[in-house]
């Protein structure tokens, strides 16, 4: 018995030795520079530890506003403590989601465990989840979302163990595991709710043959309790809310503009009739299969050339572990609270404004995995565990993984560099050089390679990357009075007008041929080109 | 019992009937659907085609040839009730009520249960994309209702080969897609219902339909752009360069990266043309597809509902978990039949494969009628009654719809094909080309113009579209404008010695491109403006004379 448990345990370190090496290695050289979420959550984490404010000036905010979008401030807070012992560097905002996303192979392993009983099917899920390209993708880019991942499959494999082995103390750390969850990200705040009810209906029966069945629960909602009264008062989180809904789709607008007519009850039901039907197109275009085997991660420009969430040889392992679950006899509830985790989880995606939120869907993709880890389990049983089936599998995984792998390192950051805001690093770090050959440094951030995009949130590139005092940067930043206007210390970061601008003296322009007809300047004024990873031109520095 | 049950069948049949008919007018005409209206009118009426063509076996379009059967189907209508669209409309009704009737027919091959059949033959019945493609002229109503014939035909208790052998060849004559569905799907039913058959009798059988698809297919093969069609639009996979870019793009970036082109190659290669098939295939059978949004642009289908109702998920989601936890061999076969006739979709990327998927809908509904049988009765009955009320609502309140589709089903293009015709009796007229995206198979439908054009010298033109029709002219892109007459704005600009003078019906771009020529504000000295449902300008019937070169 003790050696059976420790070849689990052992097999169990190993996935989990395998799945933190995929998400630490070369952690701080891919993705090839911080974006501006990780740039913006880090330089508020060393402000959060040097000053106990973030940048603007707002004293411990539980809702930080960052650029915009006024997001949780979990990551932050625990992004300053780990400033603490391991410094403000590049790599430190990436740890955070690193490390939980190397737990959830663990939690994962529980909740399979928890649900089916069967530790080599639990195995086989963790081991998906170790190498899944939508973990690892999202566990390297400081996503918060991955923290509170790790606490709904834990909070779930201890409320399933709870049911099974009658230990009170299981159901109350399961509840508030999913109460802890909550906090991290909004699409779990809007997703644990249902899994608790889904949980609390499939399982009624034997929930109330335990004594005090209803503490556990209890101590859930006592720790929720402040986040509902965050969310049923705080007006920033309402506006990001707001900002995200399904209702800002443009194209659902324009629908329901369409229907309206003179009416007034007429345009009522048709209005309500258009949402209810758009709002289910876009639920049910989360299961489209070639977003999540083929394209959903949207590493390239290439249509269906292009990463998945899942692996492609997931497809078939997938299809098998359906029929297989369906067939299993003796665990009938497990399985509709399986089917459910899965339809309810993608409410979230569903509900904003864009048509695929891969982001938000990761809970979703982990159950995917799952289900296809049962179909490998039943290949495997039904092969009667023949090594040539094995080596088979193994060789399919290892190209897959190999294809993914060099996708993601190799042509990712060529196809998409501009959405990780580079060269911003590069752009500012030159011009923190030349800070004292100027008196005024202006940054136009309109850029892109085949549209222009404004990269909203400079003002963090600069902070961080000029090493700017928190303290000083909450005096020094102010709004200034010409459009997109930022100004810092030397920095105005707007929008170039440069019939005007063009006069200006001791000065240092960052600017993309979007805001200015490069070829049309003196060609001596321009001092520095800064490249697209791909070699395509970016932004230039001119000098006046 | 008997007539009771007869008389519910019945019921259903006239439900059927009354929601393919009303409302009549939609779905609006696509350029396409026009286009096969006329012919079959020019058929019915003086034995040509558009192209002035006596009774031909190969049509055109402006996409792909058209094989015949749809065609004259269609001329069938006209003929018996003339130049309308509800004669073009009701030969396609008919099948769709006949395809309700025969799939109730076809599901007692898979239960005992009388309920069980009219649950299926509800399910067609109100199925929004057969209800859709039963109101204009396709080839996916016809093929879909040979599919089930043949499947009652090749499972009867005596299978008669003459009519065997007559449906394979007839659907070999509606469209290319028969040519790998038809075959596919006959030798998979022989195979299943082998214990039917004599081995001779297989074989026999088995040998003539294969050597009816081969003779059809080297029949087309003899027409000189036969290739280059298969190419463009069945096997449209291995013709899309984007595929082949963006490998060697992907493989480019490694090698530039410093990696060894032998990996890259490894890595990025043709067996991609394969993944990119499975993932369209896939994407095609997606469940937003079957509930929710069949079609995007409204072409084939609604855009607001799917195959459909969305009350049919649950019944489908329990049929699926039924059948696969029975396990039943005839269970497995309405899972094949659906793979067999929906893997063409793999070879037709980038186009779309709705008028595939339209094709195994039969299938999909006996699996959903397990679905709903599990269901209480009175459960059942509730979803059934949601599923009738939201699929009546929809197509009874299709303004949106056709707001919605206007791109590809115009309404406007039928008032600008009657006004140009009006003036067409005095003078000549021009039509900007991008009013609608082929304008010529409406002019030729929704006015009462009677003029064929030939496709010159080439007996089997291909993707050819007209662009002269008697006095109308398509004024494109590349048009240019001599010179303008106005006298009511008192500018005789010129006697239009080099071009010809025209009235035209105008879109933006020609307005603006006449603007920019005379510094003239034509907009505002219109005589008539075409606005779409939005109320947004579309075209303009333009007061002065313009001369055109």
């Amino acid at each position: 018995m003790h050696g059976i448990i420790s070849n689990k345990i052992v097999i169990l370190l190993i996935l989990i030795f395998l799945g933190g090496f995929l998400r630490f290695f070369k952690l701080e050289e891919y993705p090839v520079q911080l974006n501006l979420d990780e740039v913006s959550q880090l330089y508020e984490a060393i402000s959060i530890s040097q000053t106990s404010k973030d940048v603007y000036g707002n004293n411990m905010p539980l809702v930080f506003p960052l650029f915009g979008v006024y997001a949780p401030g979990h990551y932050i807070y625990l992004t300053s403590l780990i400033i603490k012992v391991f410094g403000a560097g590049e790599i430190t905002i990436r740890i955070p989601a690193a490390f939980f996303g190397t737990l959830v192979i663990l939690s994962v392993y529980l909740f399979v465990l928890a649900l089916f009983n069967n530790w080599k099917l639990a195995i086989l899920s963790s081991f998906f989840i170790a190498i899944s390209p939508s973990e690892i993708f999202y566990s390297r880019k400081s996503f918060e979302y991955i923290n509170g991942h790790f606490f709904v499959f834990l909070g779930l494999s201890l409320i399933l163990f709870y049911i099974k082995r009658d230990r009170i103390w299981m159901g109350i750390a399961g509840f508030i595991s999913l109460a802890i969850s909550t906090y991290t990200y909004t699409a779990h705040a809007v997703t644990v709710p249902f899994l608790i009810a889904a949980y609390l209906f499939i399982f009624k029966d034997k929930l109330v043959k335990k004594k005090l069945y209803a503490l556990p629960p209890l101590f859930g909602v006592i720790f929720a309790l402040p986040l509902i009264y965050l969310i049923l008062t705080n007006s920033d989180l309402h506006f990001r809310a707001n900002t995200i809904f399904i209702s800002k789709d443009p194209e659902l607008g324009t629908l329901m503009d369409a229907v309206k007519s003179e009416n007034f009850l007429l345009t009522f039901l048709f209005q309500n009739k258009t949402y209810f039907d758009y709002t289910l197109q876009r639920y049910l275009y989360q299961f489209d299969p070639s977003y999540i085997f083929g394209t959903g991660l949207d590493l390239t420009n290439r249509g269906y050339l292009d990463v998945g969430p899942l692996y492609y040889f997931q497809i078939p392992l997938f299809i098998i572990g359906i029929i297989f679950l369906i067939r299993l006899r003796s665990v009938s509830a497990e399985k509709k609270f399986l089917l459910s985790l899965i339809l309810l989880s993608v409410i979230a995606p569903s509900l904003t404004f864009e048509s695929h939120s891969p982001h938000r869907s990761v809970m979703t993709f982990a159950l995917f995995s799952v289900v296809s880890s049962a179909g490998l389990y039943w290949l495997i049983k039904l092969t009667k565990n023949s090594l040539i089936f094995f080596g088979l599998v193994v060789l399919i995984i290892f190209i897959n993984f190999i294809y993914v792998f060099f996708v993601y390192t190799v042509n990712f950051p060529y196809e998409k560099s501009e959405y990780l805001y580079y060269p911003f690093k590069n752009v500012v770090l030159y011009t923190w050089s030349q800070y004292q050959n100027f008196d005024t440094i202006v940054f136009d951030p309109q850029f892109g390679e085949g549209y222009p995009l404004i990269g909203v949130g400079a003002h963090y590139y600069i902070g961080y990357y000029g090493d700017y005092p928190p303290g000083m940067f909450q005096k020094e930043y102010t709004i200034g009075s010409k459009p997109r206007e930022i100004i810092l210390d030397k920095f105005s970061i707007r929008q170039i007008y440069w019939p005007e601008d063009k006069d200006l003296k001791n000065t240092l322009i960052i600017v993309s041929p979007w805001s200015v007809p490069i070829d049309q300047i003196d060609k001596n004024l321009i001092i520095r080109q800064f490249n697209f990873y791909n070699g395509m031109p970016a932004f230039f520095a001119i000098k006046l | 019992m008997r007539v009771k049950k007869n008389l519910i069948l019945i019921l259903v049949l006239i439900l059927a009937l009354l929601i393919r008919i009303i409302p009549l007018g939609f779905p609006v005409f696509t350029a396409d659907e026009a286009r096969i209206a006329f012919r079959g009118y020019t058929l019915s009426s003086k034995g040509t085609d558009e192209l002035g063509r006596k009774f031909p076996v190969l049509f055109n379009s402006s996409t792909d040839y058209q094989l015949p059967a749809t065609s004259y189907i269609t001329a069938l209508g006209t003929l018996i009730f003339g130049k309308s669209d509800v004669g073009v409309r009701i030969p396609f009704i008919i099948l769709g009520v006949l395809l309700v009737f025969f799939t109730y027919k076809a599901s007692q091959l898979f239960s005992k249960n009388w309920q069980f059949w009219l649950i299926s033959g509800l399910f067609m019945a109100f199925s929004p994309t057969l209800i859709f493609i039963s109101k204009v002229p396709n080839e996916s109503i016809i093929l879909s209702l040979i599919i089930v014939l043949s499947l009652l035909s090749l499972t009867g208790k005596r299978q008669n080969i003459v009519v065997i052998l007559s449906l394979v060849l007839f659907s070999l004559f509606v469209s290319k897609l028969a040519w790998v569905i038809m075959p596919a799907f006959f030798l998979t039913t022989l195979i299943f219902y082998r214990k039917n058959y004599s081995k001779e009798k297989k074989i026999y059988l088995s040998t003539l339909i294969l050597m009816m698809d081969l003779f059809v297919i080297i029949l087309f093969l003899s027409v000189p752009q036969s290739a280059r069609s298969i190419a463009e639009n069945n096997l449209s996979l291995f013709d899309d360069i984007g595929i082949k870019n963006s490998i060697n793009e992907l493989r480019g970036q490694g090698i530039e990266g410093g990696w060894q082109p032998g990996l890259e190659k490894l890595l990025f290669n043709k067996s991609f043309y394969i993944m990119v098939g499975i993932f369209h295939w896939l994407s095609n059978l997606q469940p937003v597809v079957l509930f929710a949004q069949f079609d995007r642009i409204g072409e084939f289908g609604v855009t607001n509902m799917g195959a459909w109702a969305k009350f049919g998920i649950l019944p489908f989601v329990l049929g699926v978990f039924f059948l696969i936890k029975k396990d039943a061999s005839e269970h497995k076969l309405l899972f094949t039949y659906i793979l067999i006739i929906t893997m063409p979709i793999l070879f037709i990327y980038p186009n779309s494969g709705q008028k595939i998927i339209a094709l195994s809908l039969p299938f999909f509904a006996i699996i959903m009628t397990y679905g709903l049988m599990l269901l209480k009765k009175k459960v059942g009955a509730i979803f059934l009654a949601l599923m009738i009320l939201e699929v009546t609502f929809n197509l009874f309140s299709t303004n949106l719809e056709i707001k919605k589709t206007e791109n590809v089903r115009p309404i406007l293009i039928q008032q600008i094909a009657r006004d140009a015709y009006m003036i067409s009796k005095n003078d000549s007229v021009g039509i900007s080309d991008d009013i609608s995206n082929d304008s010529a198979p409406f002019i030729q439908w929704y006015s009462p113009i009677y003029f064929v054009e030939s496709g010159g010298e080439v007996e089997f033109p291909y993707k050819f579209r007209q662009s002269k029709i008697f006095n109308i002219r398509l004024v494109g892109f590349d048009n240019s404008f001599d010179d303008v007459k106005d006298d009511n704005i008192g500018l005789i600009l010129s006697d239009c010695k080099l071009g010809s003078p025209i009235r035209l019906i105008a879109s933006k771009r020609d307005v603006v491109k006449l603007q920019k020529k005379f510094g003239i504000r034509f907009d505002t000295s219109t005589e008539k403006r075409y606005q779409n449902s939005f109320g947004v300008d579309q075209a303009y019937l333009l007061k002065q004379v313009i001369c055109m070169e």
